[in-house]
This record gives structure tokens, sequence and C-alpha cells, in this order.
């Protein structure tokens, strides 16, 4: 006590100067501490604005040093911004890295569009009939309107053939798949032959579980897996979709003898 | 008396050798942190902080040409400090403009995004 009465007490001026600015400097640190963005990106260049703060108040704590406390308080409160800056900044950084895979999303989407309107104009068609049962090769319910509508489409345009690929979830072991995938295509198959399809405009494949559309990770994935899918067109059947790693068996092939 | 008096003056060398070279130390600093100014103002410049963050880049120079100043004129204490003010305002002005340059791209990619899905939504419709 006796020792501060002996010092000489600094100006009221000083006072206030440096306690405006080490409560300026401490509040933008505070700020830039409360920012998650800060403390993931800037964490040093805010450590450095907490040391200047420190050493703010450190000059005006011990030594009364007006000059030195509002230097550091200032150093302090252009790092505290700095860091807010640079974190910004990578934020930023974030959002363009997410439209550019976002800008690619949209660009193949509407390739796969093209591609699909394409195949259209080419005069094929595609369908899918997904919602099989689990293990169960019977044509689910939803499904028949869409097999009339295809029936329809064949009846009027004799030229047409079409293509019948089955599908299956990756539950089961693939073997099993190839074969209940097979079933499910024979089953679109009979249905379109009991509309009164000739039988050598079909042919049938199976792709088991090789070819997804959905996660299988969770049931409606699976669910929209276990499909059958129908193409139409005025070519070659065996011209058309894809037959990677599929079993094919023609109308007149026989199919019956590869299921056990 | 005469060694006395010798002695006096080796001391008085020295000591004049030791000022001599904590002089010579610090002016190395102050030429080393009037440098490392100069750099951070100029990366700054490099940025584009004239056009994005001016206040700040100004205020760098500023304080980078007082430093000059005081050198200049041997005030060392106030030099160092406005080095040090100096480069936190010119690293500042980089970071700003960094960072608005990054919003700016930005934005500009989700217009473009925004532009580019509208452009094939009106070619799908279209056919």
């Amino acid at each position: 006590m006796l020792a501060a009465g002996c010092a000489t007490a600094p100006p009221a001026s000083d006072v206030a100067a440096a306690n405006a600015a080490i409560s300026n400097a401490g509040q933008a640190v505070d700020q830039a501490a409360a920012n998650p963005h800060v403390t993931k990106y800037a964490s040093s260049e805010l450590e450095r604005a907490t040391g200047s703060l420190d050493k703010a108040k450190a000059a005006w704590t011990d030594k009364h040093d007006v000059r030195a406390a509002t230097h550091f308080a200032y150093l302090a409160q252009q790092r505290a911004a700095t860091a807010q800056e640079l974190a910004n900044g990578r934020a930023s950084e974030d959002a363009v890295k997410l439209a550019t895979v976002q800008r690619d999303q949209v660009v193949s989407v509407a390739a796969a569009e093209r591609a699909e309107r394409a195949k259209r104009e080419a005069g094929q068609m595609e369908r899918s009939l997904a919602g099989f049962g689990v293990g169960a090769a019977k044509l689910p319910a939803q499904g028949m309107p869409m097999i009339d509508e295809l029936a329809a489409t064949l009846k009027s345009n004799t030229g047409q053939m079409v293509v019948i690929e089955g599908h299956t979830d990756s539950v089961g072991s693939p073997g099993y798949n190839q074969a209940l995938a097979l079933d499910r295509a024979e089953a679109v198959r009979t249905a379109l032959i009991r509309r009164g399809i000739a039988t050598d405009r079909i042919t049938i494949r199976s792709h088991g579980e090789q070819a997804p559309v959905a996660s299988n990770g969770d049931s409606a994935g699976r669910r929209e897996n276990r499909r059958a899918q129908v193409i139409v067109g005025e070519m070659e059947t065996r011209m058309m979709g894809s037959s990677r790693g599929s079993t094919e068996a023609t109308s007149s092939g026989g199919h019956r003898g590869q299921r056990r | 008396m005469m060694l006395a008096h010798r002695l006096h003056g080796t001391a008085r060398m020295l000591a004049a050798c030791c000022l001599f070279a904590s002089a010579g130390c610090a002016n190395k600093v102050l030429n080393h942190q009037l440098a490392v100014s100069r750099e951070a103002v100029d990366q700054a410049q490099i940025a584009g902080a004239a056009q994005a963050a001016p206040a700040d880049l100004d205020a760098a120079v500023d304080k980078l040409n007082r430093a000059n100043a005081a050198a200049a004129s041997r005030n060392g204490k106030d030099s160092i400090r406005l080095t040090g003010q100096a480069q936190v305002d010119a690293n500042l002005a980089r970071a700003r403009t960094h960072s608005a340059q990054a919003r700016m791209a930005a934005v500009e990619l989700g217009k473009s995004n925004q532009i580019l899905q509208e452009e094939i939504n009106r070619q799908n419709q279209n056919q």
C-alpha cells in the first residue's frame, strides 16, 4: 500500500486510454475465440492475439506503461481480426469445394438425362419394376399397370423387341441371387406372354446382385434393388441393354435348364 | 595512480565497445523488423489488398513509413513498435483480401450452378 502510494499515479487520460484499448482488444479476442471456425482453422493466429493481449495487460498493471499497453492491445485486436478473416476465408473455400461437387452432380445428372433421351429418340424405352418381395419372384401388385402398358406398347409396335433384366438386393449368396434375379425376369416374361406377346420377342437376363440402383444398407434401398428392368426397342435384342456380368437366356434357349 | 588511471581508461574503452555492440545489435533487429514489415506489405499488395482491403493496407503503409522515419531519427523503440503494427495491419489486409476473394468465388460458383441448372431445366422442357 505504501509503495503504491509512493509511485506517481498515472494521469487519468492514460488510465482511460489503456483501459479502453485493453477492453476493446479483449472483446475482439473473445469474439474470435467464440467462432468455431477460428478455433478450427486459425488457432495459431488466435494464440498470437491472446499473447499480445496478455502483454498489454502486463504492461499496464505492472508498469503503468500506457504506450506499451495500447501498442500490444492494438496488436491483439488486429490479430484477432486476422484470425476471423482467415477462418472466413477457409469457410468460403469449403463452400467453393461444395459448389464444385454440386456442379459435377448437376452435370452428371444432365448427362444421364441426355443419354436417356437419346435412348428414347432411338426408339428405346426403359421401365423399372421394383418392389419384389424378399426372396420372391412373384410380380408385385403395383407393377401390373406397368406390365399392361408394356404389353400395349409391344402390341401396337410389332417390330419392337424386349429385354428383361432381373436384379436382387445383396442379401443371400451371389449364386442364389443370380437364380432369383432370373426368376424375376421370367415372371415379367410370363406376364407379357399371358398378355399375348410372342415368346420370340422376349429375352431375359439376370444381373443377380451386381447392378444395384440404390444402397443395400437400408430396407428402402434393398426394396429398390429387388427389381426387373424392361428395355423395349426397335433393334436386335442382343444389342440392347448392358450384358455385363449377366446370365443370358433367350426365350428359345431353354433357360429353365440353368435353374436347379 | 598511473595504474589506476590506465585501468579506468581500459574500462571506459570496454564500456564504449559494449555500447557500440549493443547499439549494433539493436540496429540489426530493427533492420530485420523493417524488412519483415516491408515484405508483409508487399505480400498484401500482391494479393490485391489495394482493392479488397484498402484501409488496412493504407494503415500498414503509413506505419511502415513512420517506422522508417523513426529509425532515421534514431527513435528505436517507436520504430520497432511501428514495424510490429505495420505487420499486423498488412497481415490483416492480406487475410481480408483472401477471404473476400474466396467469398466472391463461392458466390460466383453458386450463381453459375444455378444458371447451369436453369439452362438444363429449360432444355429438358424444350425436348
